[in-house]
């Protein structure tokens, strides 16, 4: 196609937004990442426990991300080949793929830490434990914390929960921010 | 196996190996390129800071040590098009004080050639590709031809950011940018929609698949994907090079001959495959008499500054390079302590996620306080970047790591630390961004941690064939058909953003090569 047949209108499609495949019963099954949270689809990569916790902290971080399906986003994208991975994890010196042992590392650290200081588990904690929590994570003081960086790890779930939570158009329909696609992804992610 | 011989293979398909590849192409030369990365269709660009990832970086190929990170997978690029698919398309010409360093201020490393001899390549290049700017505005500029398009837009967040430089006593001007602010050969002009780094499908910003790598394929170039070349073949008393080796994407092996070879795989995989190509001859690797081949690895030290401001900023909108554009402490001497130059780049268009969106500019807010300080971020916020030289030291370097590949082969490992005079360049930046965003009225202003953008050396030119790895034409001193593209033959690494000039340094090798190649492929 010669370039000055490439504009805007060409490239903006109306296709179905946000649509992964998910196994259901056995059956592949188009479902949006927060459909498949509402439907609690099973999770490939991640342990039932590791996406509680990581749904859990992520909504911690950002409000609102394990509702848009962040523990299943980041299920998926473990799932894919390192080099088409959509996580932002991947641009990090310090974090080689398989990016799994990351996520994995960071979660049995976390639950470790909270289970230190607090002897249950984060999902129930109150706010007030969930942010003395967090900000010990974040500052790297977190009592016996053994995996990856502290702070890294912080900064890459909250990254997932941003990316679902904002990073997409209907995100940036939430910031009220025009999104002036040129090519609009078929799926989110 | 072996394929069919050709003039010039060329390994890697960014923004060096494009222009390679359509001037000899152009010069009716067979060519091959082989990608070690996917093909890519402009197509494929979609507009979403998410789907961008897949234009760097995820397999590790390279393990960074030593005090400060390199950022390859950041800094890369992977698949058609290479990191210039990613680029931002601010495009500075070095000053000719960056090529002789040494023989002016006797730091650093002088290049085998004044700025003059590279001024034309500088010309042409920006005649092919479209750059808009103000050559009079922007007061620092080497000599050269007046940029052949306007300035790009100047909203609100660049016009805030001026009268924090005014105020400071600094200057700004339109910021020199491979977008297109007018039509330009065919291509549209931009639509500022910001989305620059997830790859510009409609032509607007430079990149490989838009200008030279259509360019070469009408010329008769042949483009293959998914080729990762391993090493250089060379021929039995070791000097020449009759080809190189390439796994496919089902790890079969293949031995593609040619009469010349380039590698312009990037920075870091350059002197990968030539410490990966070790013969008899050269047992420390191909191109290896100097022992330099991995030496020299440079980077720029980055800053992020950031105010929020009482009125709407309209930050979504622009170019995510920047509007405007300052250089007032290019002079090496301008900070007190420390040798080297740093400049501006200022109005960088915004998106909520990813490493430089809206987000990450304050990791420490989490909670219902984060989506407050997106939304007021989403109107409010402007945003600049500083980068500031560092210097040429053959400690930082390329080399060839323990661990292995899918392919089984060394990966690379380079091993980095900013010089002192990087690190206060750097700091400096941090408090001059700071007083300059809250004399332009931010509300509050601070600044993001040591960041590094782009890469350069390793592979570096010179006169002396013992003490640098190619000559004025990126060719290798030891062998006469074997040439680098890229930064990496950069000896000293300014301030300026790498990619216009690696586009003049290619062209400049790439005539060479068109105009004497009887002798090259003899």
């Amino acid at each position: 196609m010669p370039l000055n047949d490439i504009n805007r209108r060409h490239f903006v499609r109306n296709t179905g937004m946000g649509l992964l495949t998910f196994t259901v019963a056995g059956i592949a099954t188009p479902l949006t990442p927060q459909a498949a949270h509402t439907q609690g689809v099973p999770f490939n990569r991640l342990s039932p426990e590791d996406a509680a916790l990581l749904a859990a902290f992520a909504d911690h971080l950002l409000p609102g991300a394990a509702a848009a399906g962040v523990a299943h986003f980041v299920d998926h994208q473990l799932g894919v080949d390192p080099q088409e991975c959509l996580l932002m994890c991947k641009y990090f010196p310090a974090i080689k793929a398989p990016f799994e042992n990351f996520y994995r590392g960071g979660l049995e650290a976390l639950r470790k830490t909270v289970s230190a200081d607090h002897s249950k588990p984060f999902e129930v904690l109150n706010t007030d434990q969930k942010n003395a929590v967090t900000d010990s994570v974040w500052q790297g003081t977190a009592t016996g914390w053994s995996g990856p960086p502290p702070p890294l790890f912080y900064m890459m779930v909250r990254g997932d929960a941003v990316d679902v939570v904002y990073g997409t158009k209907e995100g940036f329909d939430r910031l009220s921010v025009p999104y002036m696609a040129h090519i609009m992804p078929a799926e989110n992610w | 196996m072996a394929a069919d011989k050709v003039d010039i293979v060329i390994v890697g398909s960014g923004a060096a190996g494009s222009v390679f590849a359509a001037t000899l192409a152009e010069a009716g030369r067979s060519v091959l390129v082989l990608e070690g990365g996917q093909s890519r269709t402009l197509e494929d660009l979609y507009s979403s800071q998410i789907w961008a990832r897949r234009l760097k970086w995820g397999a590790p190929t390279v393990e960074e040590t030593g005090k400060h990170p390199i950022w390859y997978n950041f800094n890369s690029g992977h698949g058609y098009g290479g990191a210039a698919m990613h680029h931002y398309g601010v495009w500075p010409r070095y000053h000719p004080e960056d090529m002789q360093s040494r023989s002016l201020y006797g730091r650093a490393l002088d290049w085998p050639f004044e700025y003059d001899v590279l001024r034309p390549y500088y010309d042409q290049i920006q005649a092919d590709v479209g750059i808009s700017g103000d050559a009079k505005a922007e007061i620092w500029r080497p000599p050269g031809a007046p940029y052949p398009l306007p300035p790009i837009l100047v909203n609100e967040h660049g016009k805030t950011f001026a009268k924090g430089f005014a105020a400071m006593g600094l200057h700004t001007s339109p910021i020199p940018i491979a977008v297109l602010s007018r039509p330009y050969k065919g291509r549209p002009a931009c639509i500022w929609d910001g989305w620059c780094d997830a790859g510009c499908p409609t032509g607007a910003l430079a990149n490989p698949l838009v200008v030279y790598l259509p360019r070469a394929q009408a010329a008769g170039a042949r483009l293959q994907p998914d080729s990762h070349v391993s090493r250089i073949v060379m021929n039995n008393k070791g000097d020449r090079a009759i080809g190189v080796e390439y796994y496919d994407a089902a790890g079969v092996r293949h031995i593609q001959e040619a009469e010349a070879v380039v590698l312009a795989a990037f920075t870091i995989e350059n002197p990968r495959i030539l410490l990966n190509s070790s013969t008899e001859q050269a047992p420390s690797g191909v191109a290896n008499s100097s022992g330099l081949v991995g030496k020299y690895l440079m980077s720029h030290a980055a800053v992020l500054v950031y105010g929020m401001f009482p009125h709407a900023t309209n930050n979504f909108f622009g170019a995510t390079g920047g509007q405007l554009f300052n250089q007032d402490a290019f002079d090496k001497h301008s900070d007190t302590g420390a040798y080297g130059s740093r400049q501006w780049e200022i109005a960088l268009a915004l998106k909520p996620n990813d490493l430089l969106g809206i987000a990450m500019s304050r990791p420490d807010i989490y909670g219902a306080a984060l989506h407050t300080f997106m939304h007021e971020s989403a109107r409010h916020l402007g945003a600049m970047v500083a980068v500031c030289e560092d210097q040429p030291n053959p400690e930082n370097r390329v080399e060839l790591s323990s661990m292995r590949d899918r392919y089984g082969l060394p990966m690379a490992r380079t091993v980095y630390q900013y010089s002192d005079d990087a690190m206060k360049l750097w700091e400096s930046a941090c408090t001059e961004g700071v007083a300059i965003t809250k004399a332009a009225g931010a509300t509050e202003a601070w600044h993001g941690p040591l960041g590094g953008q782009h890469i350069m050396g390793g592979t570096i030119m010179g006169a002396d064939r013992t003490s640098s790895v190619v000559n004025r034409y990126s060719q290798t001193h030891d062998v006469g058909n074997l040439f680098i593209g890229g930064g990496g033959v950069f000896p000293t690494s300014s301030c300026v953003n790498s990619t216009f000039t690696l586009h003049a340094t290619s062209l400049m090798s790439a005539q060479y090569l068109r105009d004497h190649w009887s002798e090259i492929a003899a």
